[in-house]
Protein backbone atom coordinates (compact mmCIF):
# COMPACT_ATOMS: atom_id res chain seq x y z
CA UNK A 1 0.00 0.00 0.00
CA UNK A 2 1.24 3.81 -0.42
CA UNK A 3 0.69 6.51 1.86
CA UNK A 4 -1.81 8.89 1.27
CA UNK A 5 0.66 11.23 0.45
CA UNK A 6 2.64 9.12 -2.07
CA UNK A 7 -0.74 7.73 -3.88
CA UNK A 8 -0.03 9.91 -7.02
CA UNK A 9 3.62 7.85 -7.44
CA UNK A 10 1.69 5.18 -7.77
CA UNK A 11 1.97 4.35 -11.51
CA UNK A 12 5.54 5.98 -11.37
CA UNK A 13 7.13 3.55 -8.94
CA UNK A 14 5.65 1.13 -11.28
CA UNK A 15 6.89 2.32 -14.21
CA UNK A 16 10.05 2.57 -12.50
CA UNK A 17 10.74 -1.05 -11.89
CA UNK A 18 10.53 -1.88 -15.53
CA UNK A 19 13.04 0.83 -16.23
CA UNK A 20 10.23 3.19 -17.97
CA UNK A 21 10.87 6.06 -16.94
CA UNK A 22 12.86 8.95 -18.08
CA UNK A 23 16.32 10.26 -16.32
CA UNK A 24 14.50 13.31 -14.46
CA UNK A 25 11.70 11.34 -13.44
CA UNK A 26 13.73 8.66 -12.04
CA UNK A 27 15.34 11.14 -10.15
CA UNK A 28 12.57 12.67 -8.60
CA UNK A 29 11.15 9.63 -7.64
CA UNK A 30 14.27 8.80 -5.74
CA UNK A 31 14.16 11.65 -4.01
CA UNK A 32 10.72 11.06 -3.07
CA UNK A 33 10.86 7.33 -1.72
CA UNK A 34 13.99 8.52 0.16
CA UNK A 35 11.62 10.33 2.63
CA UNK A 36 8.69 6.90 2.62
CA UNK A 37 9.21 3.97 4.14
CA UNK A 38 6.05 2.63 3.07
CA UNK A 39 6.30 3.74 -0.65
CA UNK A 40 10.01 2.09 -0.51
CA UNK A 41 8.41 -1.19 0.78
CA UNK A 42 6.20 -1.04 -2.29
CA UNK A 43 8.48 -0.53 -4.69
CA UNK A 44 10.59 -3.68 -3.09
CA UNK A 45 7.31 -5.34 -3.87
CA UNK A 46 6.76 -4.80 -7.04
CA UNK A 47 10.44 -5.28 -7.64
CA UNK A 48 9.49 -8.77 -7.01
CA UNK A 49 6.78 -9.63 -8.70
CA UNK A 50 8.62 -8.11 -11.62
CA UNK A 51 11.67 -10.60 -11.07
CA UNK A 52 9.20 -13.19 -11.35
CA UNK A 53 7.85 -12.06 -14.42
CA UNK A 54 11.58 -11.79 -16.05
CA UNK A 55 12.03 -15.26 -14.90
CA UNK A 56 9.17 -16.26 -17.33
CA UNK A 57 10.60 -14.32 -20.09
CA UNK A 58 13.97 -16.35 -19.81
CA UNK A 59 12.40 -19.70 -19.95
CA UNK A 60 10.02 -19.07 -22.84
CA UNK A 61 10.47 -21.47 -25.65
CA UNK A 62 12.53 -20.13 -28.61
CA UNK A 63 11.64 -22.08 -31.77
CA UNK A 64 14.58 -23.22 -34.05
CA UNK A 65 14.79 -22.24 -37.14
CA UNK A 66 14.94 -25.47 -38.85
CA UNK A 67 11.33 -25.99 -38.25
CA UNK A 68 10.69 -22.80 -40.76
CA UNK A 69 6.74 -22.12 -41.01
CA UNK A 70 7.73 -20.64 -44.48
CA UNK A 71 7.58 -23.87 -46.09
CA UNK A 72 3.83 -24.43 -45.14
CA UNK A 73 2.71 -20.86 -45.00
CA UNK A 74 3.87 -20.46 -49.24
CA UNK A 75 1.52 -23.96 -49.81
CA UNK A 76 -0.76 -22.30 -48.07
CA UNK A 77 -0.17 -19.24 -50.35
CA UNK A 78 -0.28 -21.01 -53.53
CA UNK A 79 -3.31 -22.44 -52.56
CA UNK A 80 -5.19 -19.47 -52.01
CA UNK A 81 -3.91 -18.16 -55.35
CA UNK A 82 -5.07 -21.02 -56.96
CA UNK A 83 -8.71 -20.58 -55.15
CA UNK A 84 -8.66 -17.44 -56.32
CA UNK A 85 -7.82 -17.49 -59.80
CA UNK A 86 -11.02 -17.04 -62.33
CA UNK A 87 -11.95 -20.37 -64.48
CA UNK A 88 -11.19 -20.36 -68.07
CA UNK A 89 -14.37 -19.23 -70.34
CA UNK A 90 -16.67 -22.47 -71.13
CA UNK A 91 -17.22 -22.07 -74.57
CA UNK A 92 -19.94 -24.87 -74.55
CA UNK A 93 -22.28 -23.70 -71.77
CA UNK A 94 -23.39 -21.02 -73.81
CA UNK A 95 -23.47 -22.57 -77.07
CA UNK A 96 -25.77 -24.84 -75.76
CA UNK A 97 -27.70 -22.27 -73.94
CA UNK A 98 -28.11 -21.02 -77.09
CA UNK A 99 -29.39 -24.37 -78.78
CA UNK A 100 -31.67 -24.81 -76.18
CA UNK A 101 -33.41 -21.56 -76.37
CA UNK A 102 -33.56 -21.98 -80.11
CA UNK A 103 -34.97 -25.30 -79.94
CA UNK A 104 -37.41 -24.45 -77.62
CA UNK A 105 -38.96 -21.16 -79.79
CA UNK A 106 -39.02 -23.49 -82.49
CA UNK A 107 -41.58 -25.71 -80.41
CA UNK A 108 -43.58 -23.00 -79.62
CA UNK A 109 -43.97 -21.56 -83.11
CA UNK A 110 -44.65 -24.69 -84.50
CA UNK A 111 -47.25 -26.26 -82.02
CA UNK A 112 -50.54 -27.02 -83.82
CA UNK A 113 -53.31 -24.58 -82.87
CA UNK A 114 -56.30 -25.32 -81.01
CA UNK A 115 -59.61 -26.18 -83.20
CA UNK A 116 -61.46 -22.99 -83.62
CA UNK A 117 -64.87 -23.36 -85.39
CA UNK A 118 -64.43 -20.74 -88.40
CA UNK A 119 -67.29 -18.00 -89.92
CA UNK A 120 -68.22 -17.46 -92.94
CA UNK A 121 -66.04 -14.86 -94.79
CA UNK A 122 -67.74 -11.58 -94.03
CA UNK A 123 -68.41 -10.96 -97.47
CA UNK A 124 -71.31 -13.15 -97.92
CA UNK A 125 -72.96 -11.97 -94.39
CA UNK A 126 -75.44 -9.60 -94.22
CA UNK A 127 -73.93 -6.49 -92.23
CA UNK A 128 -77.10 -4.89 -89.65
CA UNK A 129 -75.62 -1.37 -90.80
CA UNK A 130 -75.56 -2.44 -94.13
CA UNK A 131 -79.73 -3.02 -93.68
CA UNK A 132 -80.82 0.08 -92.03
CA UNK A 133 -77.88 2.39 -93.23
CA UNK A 134 -77.25 4.90 -95.79
CA UNK A 135 -74.63 2.59 -97.55
CA UNK A 136 -77.31 0.51 -99.61
CA UNK A 137 -79.94 2.99 -100.30
CA UNK A 138 -79.25 2.39 -103.93
CA UNK A 139 -82.39 0.90 -105.26
CA UNK A 140 -80.10 -1.63 -107.66
CA UNK A 141 -78.16 -2.48 -104.93
CA UNK A 142 -80.47 -2.54 -102.04
CA UNK A 143 -80.89 -6.21 -100.74
CA UNK A 144 -83.59 -4.94 -98.40
CA UNK A 145 -85.91 -6.44 -100.34
CA UNK A 146 -84.33 -9.96 -100.80
CA UNK A 147 -84.17 -10.52 -97.33
CA UNK A 148 -86.77 -12.23 -95.71
CA UNK A 149 -89.64 -10.68 -94.59
CA UNK A 150 -88.84 -11.57 -91.17
CA UNK A 151 -85.67 -9.97 -91.08
CA UNK A 152 -84.28 -11.49 -87.41
CA UNK A 153 -85.44 -14.95 -86.60
CA UNK A 154 -85.04 -16.86 -84.06
CA UNK A 155 -81.52 -17.83 -83.01
CA UNK A 156 -81.76 -20.96 -84.59
CA UNK A 157 -82.31 -19.81 -88.24
CA UNK A 158 -79.69 -17.43 -88.08
CA UNK A 159 -77.64 -20.03 -87.81
CA UNK A 160 -79.01 -22.07 -90.71
CA UNK A 161 -78.12 -19.02 -92.26
CA UNK A 162 -74.43 -19.52 -91.81
CA UNK A 163 -73.88 -15.71 -91.84
CA UNK A 164 -73.01 -13.52 -89.05
CA UNK A 165 -74.59 -10.27 -88.53
CA UNK A 166 -71.54 -8.22 -87.51
CA UNK A 167 -69.94 -9.00 -90.46
CA UNK A 168 -66.54 -10.32 -89.00
CA UNK A 169 -64.92 -13.43 -87.75
CA UNK A 170 -65.56 -13.85 -84.26
CA UNK A 171 -63.96 -16.94 -82.56
CA UNK A 172 -66.80 -19.48 -81.53
CA UNK A 173 -66.69 -21.86 -78.73
CA UNK A 174 -68.28 -25.19 -78.40
CA UNK A 175 -70.53 -24.37 -75.32
CA UNK A 176 -71.84 -21.30 -77.46
CA UNK A 177 -73.74 -23.64 -79.49
CA UNK A 178 -76.14 -23.95 -76.75
CA UNK A 179 -76.68 -20.41 -76.71
CA UNK A 180 -76.34 -18.44 -79.85
CA UNK A 181 -76.69 -15.01 -78.34
CA UNK A 182 -73.67 -14.33 -76.67
CA UNK A 183 -71.14 -15.34 -79.29
CA UNK A 184 -69.19 -12.80 -77.96
CA UNK A 185 -68.91 -14.50 -74.39
CA UNK A 186 -65.73 -16.54 -73.71
CA UNK A 187 -65.96 -18.18 -70.20
CA UNK A 188 -63.09 -19.23 -68.04
CA UNK B 1 13.10 -29.83 -51.30
CA UNK B 2 11.40 -26.58 -50.13
CA UNK B 3 13.13 -27.29 -46.64
CA UNK B 4 16.57 -27.48 -48.14
CA UNK B 5 15.86 -23.92 -49.86
CA UNK B 6 14.49 -22.68 -46.69
CA UNK B 7 18.05 -23.47 -45.08
CA UNK B 8 20.12 -22.32 -47.93
CA UNK B 9 18.19 -18.94 -47.70
CA UNK B 10 19.45 -19.02 -44.27
CA UNK B 11 22.69 -19.63 -44.91
CA UNK B 12 22.85 -16.88 -47.59
CA UNK B 13 20.87 -14.40 -45.33
CA UNK B 14 23.77 -15.29 -42.36
CA UNK B 15 25.87 -15.10 -44.26
CA UNK B 16 25.71 -11.49 -45.96
CA UNK B 17 27.49 -8.75 -44.77
CA UNK B 18 24.85 -6.12 -42.58
CA UNK B 19 25.41 -3.16 -45.00
CA UNK B 20 23.88 -6.14 -47.57
CA UNK B 21 20.40 -6.75 -45.54
CA UNK B 22 17.57 -5.28 -48.04
CA UNK B 23 15.16 -3.28 -45.93
CA UNK B 24 11.48 -4.75 -44.77
CA UNK B 25 10.02 -2.12 -47.31
CA UNK B 26 11.78 -3.06 -50.35
CA UNK B 27 10.37 -6.76 -49.38
CA UNK B 28 6.97 -5.73 -48.81
CA UNK B 29 7.16 -3.98 -52.32
CA UNK B 30 8.84 -7.03 -53.94
CA UNK B 31 6.19 -9.48 -52.01
CA UNK B 32 3.49 -7.41 -53.65
CA UNK B 33 4.90 -7.44 -57.03
CA UNK B 34 4.54 -11.14 -56.79
CA UNK B 35 7.91 -12.10 -56.02
CA UNK B 36 7.04 -15.05 -53.14
CA UNK B 37 10.76 -15.57 -52.36
CA UNK B 38 10.58 -11.21 -50.92
CA UNK B 39 8.09 -12.45 -48.76
CA UNK B 40 9.64 -15.91 -47.86
CA UNK B 41 12.70 -13.29 -46.31
CA UNK B 42 9.81 -11.50 -44.12
CA UNK B 43 8.83 -14.68 -42.90
CA UNK B 44 12.32 -16.01 -41.65
CA UNK B 45 12.86 -12.38 -40.38
CA UNK B 46 9.90 -12.32 -38.24
CA UNK B 47 8.74 -15.90 -37.73
CA UNK B 48 10.49 -16.96 -34.52
CA UNK B 49 10.04 -13.44 -32.35
CA UNK B 50 6.20 -14.01 -33.35
CA UNK B 51 5.79 -17.28 -32.37
CA UNK B 52 7.50 -16.24 -29.60
CA UNK B 53 4.97 -13.74 -28.77
CA UNK B 54 1.97 -16.00 -29.54
CA UNK B 55 3.26 -18.56 -27.26
CA UNK B 56 2.71 -15.89 -24.13
CA UNK B 57 -1.21 -15.75 -24.76
CA UNK B 58 -1.80 -19.64 -26.14
CA UNK B 59 0.94 -21.74 -24.21
CA UNK B 60 0.80 -24.13 -26.81
CA UNK B 61 4.14 -24.36 -29.08
CA UNK B 62 1.98 -26.10 -31.87
CA UNK B 63 -1.01 -23.60 -31.65
CA UNK B 64 1.54 -20.73 -31.72
CA UNK B 65 3.12 -21.99 -35.00
CA UNK B 66 -0.17 -22.63 -36.37
CA UNK B 67 -1.57 -19.15 -36.04
CA UNK B 68 1.64 -17.98 -37.11
CA UNK B 69 1.05 -19.65 -40.42
CA UNK B 70 -1.95 -17.87 -40.23
CA UNK B 71 -0.48 -14.57 -39.27
CA UNK B 72 1.37 -14.23 -42.22
CA UNK B 73 -1.47 -15.58 -44.45
CA UNK B 74 -3.56 -12.90 -43.71
CA UNK B 75 -0.59 -9.86 -43.97
CA UNK B 76 0.32 -11.42 -47.18
CA UNK B 77 -3.48 -10.83 -48.36
CA UNK B 78 -3.24 -7.30 -46.61
CA UNK B 79 0.28 -6.34 -48.17
CA UNK B 80 -1.88 -3.67 -50.13
CA UNK B 81 -2.84 -2.14 -47.05
CA UNK B 82 0.21 -1.97 -45.22
CA UNK B 83 1.85 1.62 -45.55
CA UNK B 84 5.79 0.76 -46.70
CA UNK B 85 6.65 4.38 -44.74
CA UNK B 86 6.32 2.44 -41.54
CA UNK B 87 7.70 -0.45 -39.87
CA UNK B 88 6.54 -3.92 -40.66
CA UNK B 89 7.43 -5.65 -37.60
CA UNK B 90 4.76 -3.90 -35.57
CA UNK B 91 2.19 -4.38 -38.42
CA UNK B 92 2.71 -7.77 -38.54
CA UNK B 93 2.71 -8.42 -34.32
CA UNK B 94 -0.46 -6.37 -34.65
CA UNK B 95 -1.48 -9.07 -36.66
CA UNK B 96 -0.58 -11.75 -34.67
CA UNK B 97 -1.79 -10.30 -31.43
CA UNK B 98 -4.81 -10.56 -32.61
CA UNK B 99 -5.30 -13.64 -33.82
CA UNK B 100 -4.31 -14.73 -30.59
CA UNK B 101 -6.51 -12.96 -28.67
CA UNK B 102 -9.79 -13.97 -31.36
CA UNK B 103 -8.70 -17.11 -30.59
CA UNK B 104 -8.37 -16.70 -26.86
CA UNK B 105 -11.78 -15.44 -27.07
CA UNK B 106 -13.46 -17.70 -29.25
CA UNK B 107 -12.15 -20.66 -26.69
CA UNK B 108 -13.23 -18.84 -23.85
CA UNK B 109 -16.81 -18.79 -25.00
CA UNK B 110 -16.65 -22.71 -25.46
CA UNK B 111 -15.78 -22.96 -22.55
CA UNK B 112 -18.82 -21.34 -21.46
CA UNK B 113 -20.36 -23.72 -23.62
CA UNK B 114 -18.99 -26.80 -22.35
CA UNK B 115 -19.99 -25.60 -18.81
CA UNK B 116 -23.29 -26.66 -19.76
CA UNK B 117 -22.97 -29.61 -21.91
CA UNK B 118 -22.73 -32.88 -20.72
CA UNK B 119 -18.75 -32.86 -20.22
CA UNK B 120 -17.11 -36.01 -18.80
CA UNK B 121 -16.93 -35.70 -14.89
CA UNK B 122 -13.65 -34.55 -13.08
CA UNK B 123 -11.33 -37.38 -11.69
CA UNK B 124 -12.96 -37.77 -7.93
CA UNK B 125 -11.09 -36.24 -4.98
CA UNK B 126 -9.00 -38.84 -3.44
CA UNK B 127 -7.28 -37.28 -0.06
CA UNK B 128 -4.61 -40.20 -0.46
CA UNK B 129 -2.84 -38.21 -3.19
CA UNK B 130 -1.11 -35.05 -1.99
CA UNK B 131 -2.19 -31.46 -3.02
CA UNK B 132 -0.72 -31.01 -6.34
CA UNK B 133 -1.05 -27.39 -6.09
CA UNK B 134 2.09 -27.17 -3.84
CA UNK B 135 4.39 -28.45 -6.93
CA UNK B 136 3.08 -25.36 -8.85
CA UNK B 137 6.35 -24.01 -9.58
CA UNK B 138 7.07 -20.01 -10.39
CA UNK B 139 6.20 -20.55 -13.64
CA UNK B 140 3.12 -21.82 -13.50
CA UNK B 141 2.12 -19.47 -11.00
CA UNK B 142 3.05 -16.40 -13.34
CA UNK B 143 0.71 -17.91 -15.96
CA UNK B 144 -2.27 -18.52 -13.61
CA UNK B 145 -1.80 -14.52 -12.38
CA UNK B 146 -1.48 -13.90 -15.73
CA UNK B 147 -4.91 -14.86 -16.82
CA UNK B 148 -6.55 -13.02 -13.86
CA UNK B 149 -5.14 -9.87 -15.37
CA UNK B 150 -8.01 -8.00 -17.61
CA UNK B 151 -6.53 -8.97 -21.27
CA UNK B 152 -5.90 -5.31 -22.00
CA UNK B 153 -3.59 -4.95 -19.31
CA UNK B 154 -2.39 -8.39 -19.83
CA UNK B 155 -1.60 -7.80 -23.68
CA UNK B 156 0.70 -4.93 -22.64
CA UNK B 157 2.33 -6.87 -19.77
CA UNK B 158 3.47 -9.74 -22.01
CA UNK B 159 4.52 -7.42 -24.76
CA UNK B 160 6.72 -5.40 -22.28
CA UNK B 161 7.93 -7.62 -19.68
CA UNK B 162 8.27 -10.63 -21.23
CA UNK B 163 8.86 -10.00 -24.87
CA UNK B 164 10.68 -6.52 -24.25
CA UNK B 165 8.78 -4.27 -26.55
CA UNK B 166 9.44 -1.15 -25.86
CA UNK B 167 6.27 1.31 -25.09
CA UNK B 168 6.53 2.93 -28.38
CA UNK B 169 6.48 -0.35 -30.08
CA UNK B 170 3.40 -1.70 -28.22
CA UNK B 171 1.73 1.88 -28.99
CA UNK B 172 1.90 0.91 -32.90
CA UNK B 173 0.94 -2.80 -32.03
CA UNK B 174 -2.10 -2.22 -30.65
CA UNK B 175 -3.17 1.10 -32.14
CA UNK B 176 -3.06 3.00 -29.10
CA UNK B 177 -0.88 6.41 -27.84
CA UNK B 178 2.05 5.60 -25.95
CA UNK B 179 0.51 7.43 -22.42
CA UNK B 180 -2.00 5.18 -22.66
CA UNK B 181 0.20 2.09 -23.02
CA UNK B 182 2.27 3.79 -20.10
CA UNK B 183 -0.83 4.21 -18.17
CA UNK B 184 -2.09 0.73 -18.95
CA UNK B 185 1.56 -0.69 -18.30
CA UNK B 186 2.10 0.78 -14.70
CA UNK B 187 -1.81 -0.38 -14.05
CA UNK B 188 -0.55 -3.98 -15.18
CA UNK B 189 2.34 -4.15 -13.35
CA UNK B 190 0.48 -3.37 -9.72
CA UNK B 191 -2.35 -5.37 -10.36
CA UNK B 192 -0.13 -8.53 -11.20
CA UNK B 193 2.03 -7.31 -8.11
CA UNK B 194 -1.34 -7.59 -6.05
CA UNK B 195 -2.19 -10.69 -6.86
CA UNK B 196 1.45 -12.06 -6.57
CA UNK B 197 1.59 -10.76 -3.02
CA UNK B 198 -1.97 -12.21 -2.16
CA UNK B 199 -0.31 -15.95 -3.52
CA UNK B 200 2.36 -15.20 -1.78
CA UNK B 201 1.25 -14.79 1.56
CA UNK B 202 -1.32 -17.48 1.24
CA UNK B 203 1.31 -19.97 0.31
CA UNK B 204 3.46 -18.95 3.63
CA UNK B 205 0.90 -19.13 5.91
CA UNK B 206 -0.46 -23.03 4.63
CA UNK B 207 3.47 -23.81 4.84
CA UNK B 208 3.86 -22.39 8.56
CA UNK B 209 0.65 -24.08 9.35
CA UNK B 210 1.77 -27.42 8.12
Amino acid sequence: MYCTQCNGLKSRVALAVGNDLSGTELILLEKQLKNCDLCRSQYEELQKSYDALQQQFDSAPVPSLQDSVWPRVSAKIAASRRKNRPTRFNFLLPTLTTVACCLALLLVTNSPQSEQQRFAPAVGSVHPVGLIGSQNLNTVDNVFGTLPEKQWGSPEELLQLNSNPYGYNLPRLKHDTTNSYNLHSVKF
Amino acid sequence: MQLEMVDKKIEERDSLPSGGVISDARLVEAARKGDDSAFGELVLRYERRLIRVIIQFVKSPELAEDLAQDTFLKSYERLDQFDTSRRFGPWLFRIGVNQALDHLRKQKRRGWWLLFSDSPADTPFDPAVPDPRNKIDIKQEVQAILEEIPEKYRTVLVLRDLENFSTSEIAAILDRKEATIRWRLAEARNRFQKLWSTRQNAESSMSSKE
